[in-house]
């Protein structure tokens, strides 16, 4: 179990820039997440972590050793930086059993006899597949192959685990289910950890800290609440969870709070030290942030808002309601009964520090 | 009222039964004519090893009691074991490295290396067979007489007659094969089985043998396989190889046995049986094989392939390794074959003086030999014939295996396969037993080699035109039907016009491969009816190398052009829907 340090990872292919410069400090034991659109270089960071792609700038270290670095010229091969790894599709060999595949990274580090089968067996009980040992892999489900993968990476120790969108080729359900399992196997085996995905669920159950990469660049690097509850921009408000955006402008500032006009509603937050009185801002509010009601709460009630129904969509359990008022759009997330029809009044309400104001 | 609505609604189906009828026809159609072709003959065959003579209807068992007590079959078997076996072990030792090299290293000029998947569909085993007698014979071979120029050695380099010589060559042109199988399996393995292995910690020389090669067992053992049976099966090398050293092999002795005063048709029928069951063992454990393989198919998503292995120095190692092989298999030949045709007379110094048009003028003006022009006629007549029937016979074979099921399907696929284990020789006995009196008396005219060809080449028509009718979806026939186009109409103006690329395609495989046809041709022609293949055989017997060398050129060319225009044609044809 080793840190990783990554500083101005640069990766071109031709004239697109894969990857821009990115810097990155993965501690011992953690897990990190990069998450991120299709082609935002994720895959691409992450085989150069393994040794798979060459750099065009930068240097990655494990722990006190270099293993690629352009300006010293370094580009050690991945079967020299004892890394584990699991692959989208697995990658298990199909010529050898389930226990022949965990062994072969044993047998290359001289593990062998009864201590490699010890090991095999600590392995095969860790993602609970013992019974499975001489099977092939085309006899095992998706689930197990992926378990099965999951073993051979770990078995020998490695000082980092990799992990590439490993769970994309299962079903929505065993997804769900193998999201936790994953977790808990790699609390088990307390490997440090760089997980790649593009599914921002996966990311927030899994990682304890969340790499969020747009067009080759990381755009914020935070703790998956931290991302949720005050994303960097525009960009990451969107890509993780549903939210409503609309452009205000900012009527008042003082020490307690803003006031931001929204079309013909005006909304109270907390203070921002970057924008001024006058300026147009961002504000977003997530869609379960809304309380709401047919009939018009008590007065004094903050940032109160009077919309007409426009749509309700059932979710199972809860709804969305699509409301629209003179300049604005809302979703409004809400659990439990509520009888309206398109074309009702509806009153929304929401905290004032639950209005957040994104950086443009 | 009643009656009447009743029969309005029973009339459209009346109108539509005779187009299904159509269609079933045709397919009953096809199915017979193919059992036929490839059937009747092994009949034939079988009932010729039981009958004393063609005319005499009489069982008797004094063909295998001949046979099996003769003194020829121990050293045939142990001739034809020592061939096929040393060949295919060869092939298989030069084929799998030089498929590695092209698929996973950074040798430069790889795609001329991959020139040698292109050598056996190019050059015929004949060219091949007697470029290097010429190359090899003890006493006036090229390569002998260069090297006792060289050194003054009175003992030749390299005798070609011999059982080395046979393997040598046999090996040269059956390397492919396992090249092409293993070099295919090796680019469309799912890399990240490899990058699995490297980052668990294995070098790229482990990776190799404990991933790769393993990976792409299946495929080679299937290469192995094919060159067994084609190394049983050919007839050229052998004979012109082994037959003047006085080593003679299964297709050789059965051909010697057609050539003695009286002719032993018998002894040549049961002569052929154990052949045809060795080769049909052979293919039965192929299609095992091939049947395993896709258990080792792995679905992947889009990963990164696999950093080519840097070999360094060894590199042009590599490059020289396929270089020798090129040279050997491809460049040697053909310089014997220009100089052939150019020189005064053979064994001549390159000087302007001993150099002549006279023979390339007499060759194509037909002054030289009445049987050059009879032979490249006949060849035409049959290959254009022999492809177009058989591509037409392969469409509606591939197409009744496709979209059909259970038992007619399994038949079809089965009997549309068996040609590749039936050699040459085993299907010209058969015929030459089946067609030699009335009523059915072909023997002597051009339709018997007509029918041995389409017989031999069917299985190269249905590969290549069922690779492109599974990729066209069923529901664009059923569309074609319910815009109301009957059988018959959707399948040639939805079908015909997609399949065009993948129709070509096996029709000029089938034509090249019908142009260059010895095993059957040499057993089945008749004076006035020799092929090119035959006339090249019989000059090169006559010894007049220049024609020789001009007849293998002519046939090399035609070849390279009808390649160069399917390429051109697959490339403009390539219809939407179709990729
Ligand atoms: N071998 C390559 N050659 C050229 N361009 C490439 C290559 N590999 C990746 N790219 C480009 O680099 C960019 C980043 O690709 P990468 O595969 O890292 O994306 P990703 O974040 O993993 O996306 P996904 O979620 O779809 O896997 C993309 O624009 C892609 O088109
Ligand atoms: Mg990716």
């Amino acid at each position: 179990m080793k840190n990783v340090e990554i500083n101005g990872l640069t990766k071109f292919y031709g004239d697109v820039k894969a990857v821009d410069d990115i810097y990155l400090r993965v501690n011992q034991g953690e897990m990190i997440t990069l998450l991120g659109p299709s082609g935002c270089g994720k895959s691409t960071t992450l085989n150069m972590i393994a040794g798979f792609e060459t750099l065009d700038a930068g240097e990655i270290y494990v722990g006190d050793n270099v293993i690629s670095s352009h300006t010293l010229s370094v580009m050690l091969p991945p079967h020299k930086r004892n890394l584990g790894m699991v692959f989208q599709s697995y990658g298990l060999w199909p010529h050898m059993t389930v226990a022949q595949n965990i062994g072969y990274g044993l047998k290359l580090r001289g593990i062998r006899g009864a201590k490699a089968k010890e090991r095999i067996a600590d392995a095969l009980r860790l993602v609970r597949l013992e019974p499975y040992a001489n099977r092939y892999p085309s006899q095992l489900s998706g689930g197990q192959q992926q378990r099965v993968s999951f073993a051979r990476a770990v078995v020998y120790n490695p000082d980092v685990l990799l992990l590439d969108e490993p769970l994309s080729n299962l079903d929505a359900t065993l997804r769900e289910e193998m999201r936790f399992e994953l977790k808990e196997l790699q609390e088990k085996t307390g490997l440090t950890t760089i997980f790649v995905t593009h599914d921002q669920m996966e990311a927030m159950v899994m990682s304890d800290r969340i790499v969020v990469m747009q067009a080759g660049k990381i755009v914020q690097i935070g703790e998956p609440r931290d991302i949720y509850e005050s994303p960097a921009n525009r960009f990451v408000a969107s890509f993780i969870g549903v939210t409503n955006f609309a452009e205000g402008e900012v009527l008042s500032r003082s020490d307690s709070g803003m006031r931001v006009a929204l079309g013909g509603a005006v909304l109270a937050c907390a203070a921002r030290p970057d924008i001024a009185v006058g300026e147009k801002a961002l504000v977003s509010i997530r869609p379960q942030d809304w309380s709401a009601d047919t009939v018009q709460p008590e007065a004094g009630t903050p940032n109160l808002i009077e919309s007409r129904v426009e749509k309700v969509v059932y979710l199972g359990g809860s709804y969305e309601i699509w409301t629209v008022t003179a300049g604005a759009r809302f979703r409004i997330h809400r659990y439990g009964e509520l009888s309206v029809s398109p074309g009702d009044t509806l009153y929304h309400w929401v905290a004032p520090e639950r209005v957040r104001i994104i950086p443009n | 009222m009643i009656s009447k609505a009743l029969r309005r609604r029973v009339i459209p189906s009346g109108v539509a039964f005779p187009a299904f009828q159509s269609q079933s026809l045709i397919r009953v159609a096809t199915i017979l004519i193919l059992s036929v072709l490839v059937l009747y003959p092994l009949f034939w065959m079988l009932v010729g090893s039981f009958q004393p003579t063609p005319m005499r209807m009489e069982f008797s068992l004094r063909a295998y009691e001949r046979v099996f007590t003769s003194r020829y079959l121990p050293e045939v078997l142990w001739n034809t074991g020592v061939m096929t076996v040393a060949t295919t072990f060869f092939a298989t030792l030069l084929g799998v490295p030089l498929a590695w090299i092209v698929a996973r290293t950074d040798t430069p000029f790889k795609l001329l290396i991959n020139l040698v998947a292109m050598i056996p569909f190019i050059t015929p085993p004949m060219l091949g067979a007697i470029a290097w007698a010429y190359l090899g014979s003890p006493n006036s071979g090229f390569i002998n007489v260069a090297w006792s120029g060289l050194t003054g050695a009175e003992e030749a380099l390299f005798n070609v007659y011999s059982m080395t010589g046979l393997i040598v060559v046999m090996t040269l042109y059956l390397t492919p094969y396992v090249f092409l199988f293993t070099s295919i399996a090796m680019q469309n393995m799912d890399p990240t089985l490899e990058n699995a292995a490297a980052i668990t910690g294995a070098g790229p020389l482990r990776t190799t043998f404990t991933i790769t090669v393993p990976l792409a067992m299946p495929a080679i053992l299937s290469g192995a396989i094919l060159v067994f049976i084609q190394s049983l099966e050919i007839f050229a090398i052998p004979a012109a190889i082994g037959s003047p050293g006085g080593i003679y092999v299964f297709v050789t002795q059965i051909y010697q046995l057609l050539l003695g005063v009286p002719p032993r048709f018998s002894d040549a029928a049961a002569l052929s049986l154990p052949l045809l069951l060795i080769c049909a063992l052979a293919l039965w454990l192929q299609l095992k094989i091939i049947g395993k393989d896709k258990s080792y198919t792995t679905v992947s998503g889009k990963t990164f392939r696999p950093k080519l292995i840097t070999l360094g120095k060894w590199r042009y190692a590599a490059l020289a390794y396929a270089g020798l092989y090129l040279i050997l298999a491809a460049v040697l030949p053909y310089l014997v074959f220009i100089y052939g045709s150019v020189i005064r007379s053979s064994g001549l110094p390159i000087t302007l003086d001993n150099l002549t048009l006279d023979y390339v003028i007499r060759f194509f003006t037909g002054e030289a030999n009445p049987l050059i022009w009879r032979s490249i006629r006949n060849s035409l007549v049959l290959s254009l014939g022999g492809a177009t029937i058989a591509v037409i016979l392969a469409a509606l074979c591939s197409y009744y295996s496709s979209r059909g099921k259970g038992r007619s399907k399994a038949y079809l696929d089965f009997i549309s396969l068996v040609p590749i284990a039936i050699p040459g020789a085993v299907i010209a006995i058969g015929l030459l037993w089946a067609y030699i009196r009335p009523p059915f008396q072909l023997y002597g005219t051009l339709w018997i080699l007509l029918i041995a060809y389409t017989t031999r080449y069917i299985p190269f028509g249905v590969k290549a035109v069922s690779s492109s009718i599974i990729q066209i979806s069923p529901d664009l026939e059923k569309a074609a039907h319910i815009c109301g186009a009957g059988w018959i109409r959707g399948f040639v103006t939805v079908l015909v016009p997609l399949l065009l690329p993948g129709l070509f395609a096996g029709w000029v495989l089938m034509f090249v491969s019908m142009m260059r046809e010895l095993s059957a041709s040499i057993m089945l022609y008749s004076s006035g009816r020799e092929t090119m293949a035959v006339a090249l055989y019989l000059l090169w017997d006559e010894a007049s190398f220049q024609y020789v060398s001009l007849m293998a050129l002519t046939l090399v060319a035609i070849s390279l052009i009808c390649i160069g225009l399917m390429r051109l044609v697959v490339k403009a044809g390539n219809p939407a829907g179709v990729h």
